[in-house]
């Protein structure tokens, strides 16, 4: 029994040998699993979590006064609105919209400044219009903004930024008039009133915990590093299925190394092609990407590893139940790749829906995995708040593993 | 001539017929991918799991946690006991447990100082995991506590009067600001350009690794014989992804066709020509259909990163957005929603035309170019 356990393992070892000189001998498919992660990750991480700025915003202003002015220097000096010109007319602003040179249209009709009483003259008459500022009534305001919403996120993003930099214009605006009131008529009831509507009701405090500036590269980058790592899958499914399709797969199970240890070596090279791919991409994220990395380092590598292993698992069943190398490179293209993508939270933030939405994300392998990553770099937990999603992955890949082995003796036979 | 291109097209299809799998992933794989993508993103960001903790207790604050569980965006559980000290208790994630994503603090005394006009404060604590969910609760949050203040706190100003001193915004293209209605085209511009320079990429490798495309060159063939007939299955395989998907954004997602149908559908053929030789070039310098492959994925995500598939490419460094410039998706993504949803013709995007034209040409050439030289060593 002990040496048939010791032959397992030496065969493993032998099949992992003849494997890594395999992948070695072709040094673009080399570089491609051992650097085209990390380079994804580096890429992806750029396209799609790219803060919302520099919106280019274009101005019509037919006020022409220090008021409109000041609002439109006020709006570019903003992070995410920025200035590109003005136009003359509507007709103007409708064409740079079309075209895509401005994505934002900030419109101040005539009487913006009029809305502000002048410093001087009938004194609590102002402070009454001050007051009533927030009663412009049917008129409305008289500055407007177009906005483009073919990419409706960054839209958001710039008419929060409109709204709220539009009305902090106009409380201060209104606070600087009436602090140039003579200090005698400061404690009326009228201007404390007045001051009172210039706040809002309730003064809010949100604390906002492991991301404080609420940037998606911080919960995208962790779980790109778990979705591209099935990379790796992705080659051992095509490489078992090319052995099969050349023949050559018959002639290795021939030989007299047992099905587990041919399976098992075969993956044990990209299970340390996925440890290399690891560290590489924590250094981008920490490195390039200022991720904090809150969690135990070391804890972190061994379940990636794991979860590396279970992915692995997975491709070498599909490799060897779908008959040809083609299709079994489409299925787990779209098995790993694409359903990863719902899970990083790009398109839509899964962890914060309720639980029957989680449960259907969580039967793809690639959810346990995005959850681990995600919880230690940005949550700082270990493994007791994560041993459930630990415990799924090493369910999943002891059962792919052994369907595999049995799949495989089966075809053979 | 154009029997024996026929001939190399047909013996493809019939690679394709014989693996119905293979035959299958490639014809609906892209509408498919399409109606997961935009289910995922259109649905609206709501029932974010929300943790309120009223220590006031009286019928305002009991009022304003009403409020919070009218509104879609939050699923409210409200806490019998104070948020403990450490938010890691109740942030950090079990399968079966609840972590919350916002907690919400009523201080004692809310109502009253909030009557009285004395701005009391409440404590919003957001458990940022992922940074769109917080960025919505807090949004919707901020708006329900700034009407509901002021409701209680200015009774004589009518919620009409709060909202006219806000400026008015007008969205344009997708009204609804609808997160499919971006995602969707997008999806459909990337799938039927993966669609086809996987096609055209796998196929060309697969006879390269073995060995039968030597025999393809010993035929009496012309190489741009060849190289057309091997074009033919990716165009229309592509093609018809994209009349498929077409159909799905419309009819499914309601994202409008407000330009010139019959203008996309001739660009669009347009562009599958232009991607195609990105196919044949990545076929020829890999020698296996594991490389193509694994070439494909990594040149598909780049084309991603610049094309604005996801981000804007105004917020992206001014040196990226000059980069994106070669990227033919990038140009056809613009195409695609300007004749969708700004219903604008050719006055407009004539120089993305002609950008394609030109990037056609150089990825063309350079295809054909390595064509003769691969042709010229392996003879």
């Amino acid at each position: 029994m002990r040496t048939h356990a010791s032959n397992i393992i030496r065969h493993t070892f032998a099949i992992a040998r003849k494997e890594i000189w395999h992948i070695i001998r072709d040094p673009i498919s080399l570089f491609l699993v051992g650097f085209g992660p990390v380079i994804m990750l580096i890429i992806i991480s750029y396209a799609f979590a790219v803060e919302v700025r520099d919106v280019p915003t274009l101005v019509l202003d037919l006020d022409r006064t220090e008021a409109s002015r000041e609002l439109i220097e006020r709006l570019d000096a903003t992070e995410v609105l920025d200035v590109i010109g003005t136009a003359d007319d509507m007709s103007g602003v409708e064409r740079a919209m079309d075209a895509r040179m401005a994505r934002v249209a900030v419109v101040i009709d005539r009487g913006l400044e009029a809305m502000f009483p002048a410093p001087s003259g009938d004194l609590l008459g102002m402070v009454a219009q001050l007051a009533a500022l927030a009663q412009v009534g049917d008129r409305g305001l008289p500055v407007s903004y177009i906005v483009d919403g073919t990419e409706p996120i960054s839209a958001e993003t710039a008419i929060e930024t409109a709204i709220k930099e539009t009305n902090a214009f106009l409380v201060e605006r209104a606070r600087a008039l009436l602090d140039m009131l003579p200090s005698s008529m400061q404690n009326l009831p009228e201007v404390q009133r007045a001051r009172e509507q210039l706040e809002t009701p309730i003064a809010l405090e949100v604390i906002t915990h492991y991301n404080p500036e609420e940037k998606t590269l911080w919960d995208l980058v962790p779980a790109m590093i778990a979705i591209v790592l099935t990379m790796p899958a992705m080659s051992v499914a095509t490489v078992i299925a090319k052995e099969r399709d050349q023949g050559t797969l018959e002639f290795l199970v021939a030989t007299p190394a047992a099905r587990l240890a041919i399976l098992t070596g075969k993956m044990l090279p990209y299970v340390l092609i996925g440890v290399f791919n690891v560290l590489l991409m924590y250094l981008a994220a920490v490195g390039v990407f200022g991720l904090p990395f809150r969690g135990n380092l070391l804890l972190y590598v061994a379940l990636m590893a794991l979860y590396e292993f279970a992915c692995l698992a997975i491709g070498l069943f599909f490799s060897i139940v779908i008959p040809n190398q083609e299709a079994a490179l489409w299925v787990s293209l779209m098995f790993f790749l694409f359903p990863g993508f719902f899970l990083s939270g790009m398109f839509f933030p899964i962890v914060a829906m309720p639980l029957e939405m989680r449960m259907e994300a969580m039967s793809f392998p690639v959810s346990g995995g995005v959850f681990i990553s995600r919880s230690l770099f940005l949550q700082g937990v270990g493994l007791d708040v994560v041993w459930w999603a630990v415990g799924i992955l090493i369910y999943v890949g002891a059962i792919m593993l052994a369907l595999s082995v049995l799949f495989f003796k089966k075809r053979i036979a | 001539m154009l029997n024996r291109i026929l001939n190399i097209a047909w013996k493809d299809f019939l690679h394709l017929w014989h693996n119905k799998i293979l035959l299958v992933i490639v014809l609906l794989g892209g509408a498919t991918e399409l109606t997961l993508v935009g289910m995922a993103t259109g649905a609206p960001i709501d029932d974010v799991r929300t943790v309120i903790y009223d220590a006031d207790g009286s019928q305002i604050s009991r009022e304003m946690i009403a409020r919070f569980e009218a509104d879609e965006t939050f699923a409210v559980t409200v806490a019998d006991e104070p948020l403990p000290d450490d938010l890691n208790e109740i942030f950090t994630g079990a399968l079966f447990g609840d972590d919350y994503i916002v907690a919400i603090d009523i201080p004692e005394g809310f109502g009253e100082e909030l009557r009285a006009g004395r701005r009391p404060e409440v404590t919003i604590h957001l458990n940022a995991i992922s940074a769109l969910a917080a960025t919505t609760a807090r949004r919707k949050a901020e708006e329900i506590l700034f009407y509901y203040g002021a409701e209680v706190a200015w009774p004589d100003v009518s919620r009409d009067e709060l909202e006219a001193f806000e400026p008015q915004i007008t969205v344009r293209y997708n009204e609804e600001l609808d997160r499919a209605q971006y995602t969707t085209p997008s999806e459909a511009g990337f799938m039927l350009y993966v669609i086809a320079i996987g096609v055209a990429a796998f196929m060309l490798a697969r006879e390269r690794e073995f060995g039968s495309f030597e025999q393809l060159l010993v035929m009496p063939h012309h190489p741009m014989e060849i190289l057309i007939g091997k074009a033919i299955p990716a165009v229309v395989l592509g093609y018809a992804n994209f009349l498929l998907m077409l159909g799905v954004i419309h009819f499914i997602f309601g994202v409008p066709i407000r330009g010139s149908l019959p203008l996309l559908l001739v660009l669009a053929l347009f562009y599958v020509l232009v991607e195609l030789g990105v196919g044949f070039l990545l076929a020829l310098v890999s020698r296996t259909q594991h490389q193509a492959v694994l070439l494909v994925m990594l040149v598909a995500f780049v084309d991603v990163a610049f094309s604005g598939y996801a981000a804007p490419v105004e917020s992206m460094p001014p040196a990226m957005q000059t980069i994106s410039l070669a990227f033919p998706i990038r140009h056809f993504l613009i195409i695609l929603r300007g004749v969708l949803q700004k219903g604008v013709g050719l006055e407009i995007l004539w120089p993305h035309v002609l950008a394609l034209a030109a990037l056609g040409l150089l990825i063309n050439g350079a295809a054909l170019l390595l064509f003769r030289r691969s042709l010229a060593s392996e003879r």
